[in-house]
């Protein structure tokens, strides 16, 4: 490849000055666990370290925060890759700058909720929280089991899950009323 | 020494084997795992889409625990990771505790920071300890080579932990699998994420993740393998011939919660463990002779 070939370089890739939002740094920094964000000097030991990276070169953490300290705030907001980290918290236990890399991916995934952007399926956990109480239903079944085996039966109480989702305004946030994109 | 048993959701849904182990293995070393009659989801799994509401559900359960004057017993990696985080956070942030109490308001319910929650491997391991579970061992496992596998919550981050044990050389899981008496696989992977946290989001990625851990117990020469995690066991155990057909690599590798594997070494019987026979068997037929 020679220097002019940019063959491999797609160009929506290429990110230009009128498409960043210079502010959108310090709004993670102000987001709770996103305050390490300003730390970071980009050695890449969470790219290095990443499990998830390992298996899709696109989920590269390094990038995700320079591009979050540029300003490509759509970029990140509307791409997939946010909604790989998996907390592993691999990276944050080696970074030698604190950042808190797992406290700020799931900043970036909070904002992008707010935005508009939460996926299907992790929405989907709120209704089956606000029914049960918990991520699934404990039927008849389940308690037939526990009672053979001498454990105790499970009473479903869903009231004070739907009281705090209630005063959060959980299901507002989800829909992306709350955000600013 | 009593405790509350905090199972959260998909203990009692997938792997209630796991919990019948845990009372009664805990039992025979003195411990009462209390049963919770009033629970919640941990928030763990909606951490993602809001962090404060997320950890406002682990404060509730927090506080139902503190009103029964009992610490917390936890059998799954995420809720002793979202529930420690957020008794963390209240006791050392100001802000955020003035938030959740907010949020809780309409519950009734107070958080007064008296408790402390402690996943039951850790407690296996830092307040029974190997010599005294060894001496109750009947059937000991030696001859076996088991693999740990440590999942992420367990152990990290750590300074939510205590740096109870270290992050990437970690050792109690294999001081509670010498206490039976089998000997620990050691392979590099042990302490990698199983994918579980995104399954959600497709099943790809944590297969190949998984697949990259099911290799190197492999390669270890593991005979099963040992979790402390109902997800790293969905990962491990119920995806394990899906992840082999499409690697290719046949594990064969029976998977065991960390109190299955000891209540076997101390003698009691499959059935009474929340297991099946033909997994024991497999995993264990030529040590012990006579599985009930």
């Amino acid at each position: 490849m020679t220097i002019t070939d940019k063959s491999s370089v797609k160009s929506d890739e290429i990110i230009t000055a009128d498409q960043l939002d210079l502010n959108f740094k310090y709004e993670v920094a102000e987001e709770i666990g996103g305050e390490g964000i300003l730390q970071c000097f980009q050695c890449g030991t969470c790219t290095a370290t990443c499990p998830v990276r390992k298996f899709d070169p696109d989920f590269n953490v390094r990038r995700i925060i320079r591009l979050t300290l540029l300003g490509a705030k759509e970029k990140v907001m509307t791409s997939d890759f946010v909604w790989l980290c998996s907390t592993c918290y691999s990276c944050y236990e080696l970074c030698p700058q604190e950042v808190k890399i797992t406290d700020v991916m799931t900043a970036l995934k909070n904002i992008a909720v707010r935005n508009g952007h939460a996926p299907e399926n992790i929405k989907g956990h709120i209704p089956i929280l606000t029914e049960f109480g918990q991520l699934g239903e404990i039927t008849e079944f389940e308690n037939t089991i526990r009672e053979k085996h001498g454990l105790n039966l499970i009473v479903q109480t869903p009231d004070k899950v739907r009281m705090i989702f209630e005063k959060s305004k959980i299901k507002d946030l989800i829909e992306g009323k709350g955000g600013d994109l | 020494m009593d405790y509350l048993l905090y199972t959260g959701c998909t203990v009692p849904l997938r792997a209630v084997g796991y919990e019948i182990a845990a009372i009664k293995v805990a039992k025979e070393l003195g411990i009462n795992l209390i049963p919770m009659e009033e629970f919640s989801c941990c928030g763990y799994p909606i951490i993602f889409l809001d962090r404060d509401t997320s950890l406002a559900l682990s404060v509730l359960n927090i506080c139902m625990a503190e009103e029964k004057g009992l610490p917390i017993a936890t059998l799954c990696n995420s809720c002793t990771g979202n529930l420690t985080k957020a008794n963390d956070l209240m006791h050392k942030d100001e802000a955020f505790r003035e938030r959740i109490n907010k949020l809780l308001e309409p519950t009734g319910h107070q958080w007064k920071g008296t408790i402390k929650i402690r996943h039951f491997a850790r407690i296996l391991f830092e307040e029974v300890g190997k010599e005294k579970l060894a001496a109750r061992v009947t059937k000991s496992l030696e001859g076996a080579n088991i693999a740990p596998m440590y999942g992420c919550h367990y152990l990290k981050p750590t300074n939510i932990y205590d740096y109870f044990d270290h992050p990437d050389h970690p050792v109690s899981m294999e001081t509670l699998i010498e206490a039976t008496g089998a000997k620990p696989v050691e392979y590099v992977e042990k302490t990698l994420c199983c994918g579980g946290p995104i399954l959600a989001l497709g099943e790809d990625m944590p297969m190949d993740m998984s697949e990259r851990i099911l290799t190197g117990m492999k390669k270890g020469g593991a005979e099963a393998a040992v979790v402390v995690c109902p997800f790293c066991n969905v990962m491990m155990g119920e995806y394990q011939s899906t992840i082999g057909e499409k690697a290719g690599i046949e594990y064969n590798i029976p998977t065991f919660y960390m109190p299955q594997l000891i209540g076997l070494a101390f003698g009691f019987t499959p059935k009474e463990l929340g297991l099946k026979k033909k997994q024991v068997k497999k995993a264990f037929g030529d040590i012990l002779e006579e599985v009930e």
